[in-house]
C-alpha cells in the first residue's frame, strides 16, 4: 500500500517533548518520595539506583527519541469516499474510515496547543473515535469543514 | 398528556429489591464472615440499618423520578441528590421492550425499556420500572406517531403468541433447554458457586470435627463418589432451572421489518428488533456443543442489548443445530450468506499461535510450580495443552469475503464467527508489530459497534491489504 500523503505539524515534536517533561517532573517527585523513604527506613539501596536508572532511560526515550519517531510515522489522508490514518512506532496501524460512517468531527485545542498554534481533530463514528493529533490550527479547522462536507447521510445505517 | 408523571408505586418495592440484590453479598460477608460469635449489635443492627436505608432510598428514588411525554421527546428527571434531566428525542429511540417481572405482575403493570444507539458518550437509555399497560401503549403510540419506522410490537400481553403461529421462524424445544444447560458450561459455574458457598459456611460447621467423624465413612469410596454425584446433580438442577427460567418458550417471529423474540418462564420478556438495526450476526460454538454440531446465534444490534446479555448482542437462537441455524438466519436475514469456506492463516503464523499461550502462561505457571513443589511440577503439563489449544485456534481462525459481506472467525474454547455487511462496518484497521512485519503478517480489526471489535491476528500481509482495500 502506498504511503499516505499528508503529515502532521512538526511543531508537534516540541509540544510532545514539553508534555513528556511535565510528566517526568511529576514522576521525579514520586521517585524522590519513594527514594527518601527507602533511604530513611533502611530499605535496599539498590532499589534507589534502579529507580534512577529507569528514570534516565524514560527521560532519554520520551524526550529525545519518541516524539520525533512518533511524528515521523504519523500520516493521514482524507478523500471524498473515505479517510485513512497511519501511525505507530512499535505497532504500525493503518485505519480506514468510510466517510458515510462519520458521525461528527471535533476540533480540540488545549492551552499548550493553543500557544503553539496547534489543534487536534477527532473523528467519531458510531463505534470508534480516531484522533489526528497536533495539526496546524488553520489546517485542523479546514480539515473539520472538509470532512463534514464529505459526510453524506447514508440512510441504510445508524 | 404533557404533565410530569410518576411511576406506579410498586416500583418502590422493585427498587428496594434491586438494592437488596446489590447489597446481599457484601452484607452476607459482613454479617456471616466477619462475626465469629453471634452478637446482637452486629447481626441484627447491620441488616436493620441496611433495610431502613434501602427502603428510604427506594422511596425517594420513586418520589424523585418523573417522566413526561412530549410531542417529540421523552423527558426523564431523576436522582435523589444530584438531579439528572434527560431528554430523549423519539427519532433517536432504537427500540422499546416490555417486560413483566415479579413486582410488575403483582401490580398488573409493565416495565418499559427504551434503547437508543449506543454511540454517544453518556448513552441515553431509560427504564420506566412500572407503568400501566395503557400508559405503555400510549407512550409507544406517541413514539410511533413521531417516527414512522418505530421499533415496537403491539403485543403488550406477552402470553398470547399463539395467534401468530405462522410467523414463527424458530422455537426452542423443552428438550433443547436441557441440552443447552448440559452443554453450556453452566453446570461448572453452578458447581463453583456451590463450592464457594460451602467454603463460606466454614464458620458454622467445624470441618475438623466433621472430618474426624466422617473419616471412616469417607474411607469408603462409594460414599465419597456418591457425595460428588449428589453435588453434581444439584449443580445440574440449578443450571437447568436457570436456563429454563431464561429460555423457556423461546420463540422468534418475523414480522415484516421486525424480528420479535419472546421468552421466559416467570418473567416473560419480549424484544422487538428492527432488521435495519442489525449490524451483524455472530455464531458461537463452544467445545462441547461443537462435538454435537450445535451452535448459538446472536445478532449485533445497534440499539444495544435489549435482553441484558453481553454488550450489544441479542440472542436469536440459544441452542440450535448448525444446519438449522443457517436456515433460520436465511429466513430472518436473507442478505447474509452463511458458509464455512474460510481463508485460513498462512503456515508461518502457526508457530506464533502455538507459542503465544506458552509465553503468556510460562511465568505464572513456573512460579506456581516452584512454590508447590514437588506436585506443582505437574502444572507444567498445562503448557503443552495450552500450546495445543493455540494450534487449534490457529486452525480455526480465518476470514472470508463474499460480495458485500465480510466474515471473520476465531476463538480458542469458544469459536466465534462474525458476519457483517460492508456498509455496517464503521472502520477497518490493519496493524503490525515489529515481529509481525518481519514475518509479513498483519492483524486485521473491524469495528461494527461501540466496544465491539473483531480481530484476527497474523493474517497474511497481502490478504490483509486485500480486505482493507475491499473496504474502499
Amino acid at each position: 500500500m502506498a504511503q499516505l500523503s499528508k503529515r502532521i505539524s512538526e511543531r508537534a515534536v516540541s509540544v510532545w517533548r514539553i508534555h513528556a517533561f511535565i510528566r517526568l517532573a511529576i514522576f521525579l517527585l514520586g521517585y524522590s518520595i519513594v527514594s527518601f523513604f527507602i533511604w530513611r527506613f533502611d530499605g535496599p539501596k539498590w532499589l534507589v539506583l534502579l529507580l534512577a536508572v529507569l528514570f534516565l532511560i524514560d527521560l532519554f526515550l520520551s524526550v529525545v527519541l519518541w516524539p520525533r519517531w512518533r511524528w515521523q510515522r504519523w500520516c493521514y489522508d482524507v478523500r471524498e469516499q473515505e479517510m485513512e490514518v497511519e501511525y505507530g512506532v512499535w505497532t504500525r496501524r493503518r485505519t480506514l474510515i468510510p466517510m458515510s460512517r462519520v458521525q461528527h468531527v471535533d476540533f480540540r485545542q488545549g492551552p499548550l496547543f493553543k500557544k503553539y498554534k496547534l489543534a487536534s481533530v477527532a473523528i467519531f463514528t458510531a463505534a470508534t473515535v480516531h484522533e489526528i493529533p497536533a495539526l496546524d490550527e488553520q489546517e485542523a479547522e479546514k480539515l473539520c469543514h472538509v470532512i463534514s462536507a464529505f459526510v453524506k447521510v447514508d440512510d441504510r445505517d445508524v | 398528556m404533557f404533565e410530569k408523571k410518576r411511576l406506579h408505586p410498586i416500583s418502590i418495592f422493585s427498587y428496594i429489591a434491586k438494592q437488596w440484590m446489590d447489597m446481599l453479598l457484601p452484607l452476607f460477608m459482613a454479617v456471616v464472615l466477619k462475626a465469629r460469635e453471634v452478637s446482637i449489635v452486629w447481626n441484627i443492627a447491620v441488616p436493620a440499618v441496611a433495610l431502613f436505608y434501602t427502603t428510604l432510598v427506594g422511596f425517594f428514588t420513586w418520589l424523585r423520578f418523573t417522566y413526561q411525554v412530549n410531542d417529540h421527546e421523552l423527558c426523564i428527571e431523576q436522582g435523589i441528590f444530584v438531579r439528572q434531566k434527560r431528554s430523549i428525542p423519539f427519532e433517536r429511540i432504537q427500540g422499546v421492550s416490555l417486560s413483566i417481572g415479579f413486582f410488575q405482575r403483582l401490580a398488573g403493570v409493565v416495565q418499559v425499556r427504551i434503547e437508543t444507539a449506543g454511540n454517544e458518550v453518556g448513552k441515553a437509555e431509560a427504564v420506566l420500572t412500572a407503568v400501566t399497560k395503557e400508559e405503555a401503549e400510549q407512550i409507544a403510540q406517541q413514539i410511533r406517531k413521531a417516527k414512522e419506522n418505530v421499533v415496537y410490537d403491539r403485543a403488550v400481553e406477552p402470553t398470547d403468541h399463539a395467534e401468530l403461529l405462522s410467523d414463527i421462524v424458530f422455537s426452542l424445544r423443552l428438550r433443547d433447554v436441557f441440552l443447552l444447560s448440559a452443554t453450556s458450561g453452566g453446570v461448572f459455574g453452578a458447581l463453583a458457586a456451590i463450592a464457594a458457598f460451602i467454603s463460606q459456611l466454614d464458620d458454622f460447621i467445624s470441618y475438623d470435627v466433621l472430618y474426624r467423624d466422617m473419616q471412616g465413612v469417607i474411607r469408603n469410596t462409594l460414599y465419597g463418589v456418591m457425595a460428588i454425584f449428589v453435588l453434581f446433580i444439584v449443580a445440574y438442577a440449578l443450571s437447568v432451572g436457570r436456563h429454563l427460567l431464561r429460555y423457556a418458550f423461546f420463540t422468534v417471529r418475523k414480522q415484516e421489518d421486525m424480528i420479535v423474540i419472546s421468552r421466559g418462564l416467570l418473567e416473560k420478556q419480549l424484544f422487538s428488533v428492527s432488521r435495519k438495526r442489525v449490524q451483524g450476526i455472530i455464531i458461537k460454538e463452544n467445545v462441547i456443543q461443537r462435538l454435537f454440531g450445535y451452535v448459538s446465534v446472536h445478532i449485533i444490534h445497534a440499539g444495544g442489548s435489549l435482553d441484558g446479555g453481553e454488550n450489544g448482542s441479542v440472542v436469536l437462537c440459544p441452542f440450535v443445530k448448525k444446519e438449522r441455524a443457517v436456515s433460520v438466519i436465511a429466513a430472518c436475514f436473507p442478505e447474509y450468506y452463511i458458509h464455512c469456506q474460510f481463508q485460513s492463516l498462512p503456515q508461518r503464523a502457526r508457530v506464533r499461535y502455538i507459542l503465544r499461550p506458552v509465553y503468556v502462561l510460562a511465568i505464572p505457571i513456573s512460579t506456581l510450580a516452584y512454590f508447590f513443589r514437588p506436585w506443582g511440577i505437574g502444572l507444567l503439563l498445562l503448557l503443552p495443552i495450552a500450546s495445543y489449544l493455540g494450534y487449534k485456534s490457529y486452525q480455526m481462525a480465518g476470514w472470508a469475503i463474499s460480495g458485500e459481506q465480510l466474515a471473520l472467525r476465531n476463538g480458542m474454547f469458544r469459536i466465534e464467527t462474525m458476519y457483517t455487511r460492508k456498509y455496517r462496518i464503521q472502520s477497518i484497521a490493519t496493524s503490525a508489530t515489529w515481529f509481525q512485519k518481519r514475518k509479513r503478517l498483519r492483524t486485521l480489526a473491524v469495528a461494527v459497534m461501540p466496544r465491539m471489535f473483531f480481530k484476527i491476528t497474523d493474517v497474511d500481509e497481502n490478504e490483509a491489504e486485500a480486505v482493507y482495500m475491499w473496504m474502499r
